[in-house]
């Protein structure tokens, strides 16, 4: 794991209203050669909310969730579902827990795992989709799927967001947006990471 | 060149399994911990500490239940033994020595000494299916590991019940990724077996 310690995450005493704390300051991830620069303490809220996370390619966005964003939930044991990019790679452990804990399957094919698994997954309150739209043609399903239950929904998707926004404001009470922007320099490359009210 | 390399790798295994596992220094404990030392700082040099870290994961519950059995058995001193527990211990630092020693001399041979040493077709293209899984199949089980335990029905419980069909999703999560990585890599390598030409 990279660049994972306790300072760079806050403690919350109310779980319910902010998900996760992500201090203010410089987090270097060496192995990517980023640095994500935080002007402010970021606090992801519950609540019914949804972020966007949203940065031209190659901005760092996967690597933020998979390295910060993840790692800091897990850390303070707080219930979640990430759906990565690589979601051939993982249908295979989702198809195995819904067969060995004998879980109701909708079908065997990987849009239908995924759905099966979010379903399932009631005891989490926070849902990360990374470019699910890549595998999946709408994210309209999976919120239905799991609308009841999470409270923080944080994705990144390249389709027009003015269409996930308008499927996403019936179910999530706030809209915001985290912007990250990279600054290219010799060596690492930092990136800005800003965020936005949107509702 | 490739010939010698292969038959210097399967030589110092077979030396290795002489001497340590069915031989004369087997029951030399305190060289047998020394050489578990060497075998991790190899391994942590050869790949990375993150596996040298995953290996003593995989192996520790082995390892914890065979000295754990040594101590029951001693306790009842079985069959009028009373060194099991010692026993135990020796093997439960043999087998992680055999296991690791394996996993870094064989990682020496690459799919470009396959091709080259001379042998069958067949066990050629199988030899290169396995070693093309088994690479595949360690880097997917670390993930599949973190997937299963992340999963929001597991959250929080850590009683044998949930452990265990944690481990069985993981097993089975493994065995359906296998499978299918077989599949395709034999698939791969028949069609560019049949389509690519050799240039001679």
């Amino acid at each position: 794991m990279h660049n994972f310690s306790y300072r760079i995450f806050g403690f919350n005493k109310d779980t319910y209203r902010t998900m996760l704390t992500i201090t203010k300051g410089d987090h270097h991830l060496p192995t990517h050669g980023l640095t994500y620069r935080l002007d402010v303490d970021l606090r992801l809220q519950g609540e019914k909310t949804v972020y966007f996370l949203r940065g031209e390619n190659g901005a760092g966005k996967s690597s933020f969730l998979k390295h910060f964003v993840v790692p800091g939930l897990r850390l303070q044991s707080t219930p979640f579902l990430y759906v990565g990019q690589d979601l051939a790679m993982q249908v295979y452990p989702m198809r195995a827990v819904l067969g060995v804990l004998d879980l109701p399957r909708s079908g065997p094919s990987p849009q239908e795992t995924v759905l099966s698994w979010l379903e399932t997954g009631s005891a989490a309150r926070v849902l990360i989709l990374d470019e699910y739209d890549k595998y999946v043609a709408e994210v309209a399903p999976a919120v239905e799927k799991t609308g009841a239950f999470i409270e923080t929904l944080i994705m990144v998707s390249h389709t027009a967001p003015e269409d996930a926004e308008q499927t996403l404001r019936h179910t999530f009470s706030h809209g915001r947006e985290l912007f990250l922007h990279k600054h290219r320099n010799t060596g690492t490359s930092h990136v800005q990471v800003t965020e936005r009210v949107l509702w | 060149m490739v010939t010698a390399k292969i038959i210097g790798l399967f030589a110092s295994i077979i030396l290795f399994f002489w001497l340590f596992v069915f031989g004369p220094w087997y029951e030399a404990a305190t060289l047998q911990g020394v050489l578990l030392g060497l075998l991790l700082v190899w391994n942590t040099r050869k790949f990375s500490r993150a596996d040298t870290i995953a290996a003593a994961k995989f192996l520790g519950p082995f390892v914890f239940m065979l000295v754990l059995f040594g101590a029951i058995f001693q306790f009842f001193e079985l069959m009028g033994r009373t060194d099991w527990i010692q026993d135990s211990l020796i093997k439960g630092l043999v087998f992680p020595n055999s296991f690791l020693f394996l996993k870094i001399v064989l990682s020496y041979i690459t799919y470009r000494d396959l091709i080259l040493f001379p042998m069958p077709s067949e066990l050629r293209t199988t030899l290169i299916i396995i070693k093309a899984a088994l690479a595949k199949g360690g880097r997917a089980l670390r993930r599949f590991k973190q997937d299963i335990e992340d999963f929001p029905h597991f959250h929080g419980k850590k009683t044998i019940r949930v452990r265990l069909q944690m481990y069985g999703s993981l097993i089975i999560a493994a065995y359906m990724f296998l499978y299918y990585e077989i599949e395709t890599i034999t698939l791969v390598l028949a069609n560019k077996q049949r389509h690519l030409r050799r240039d001679t």
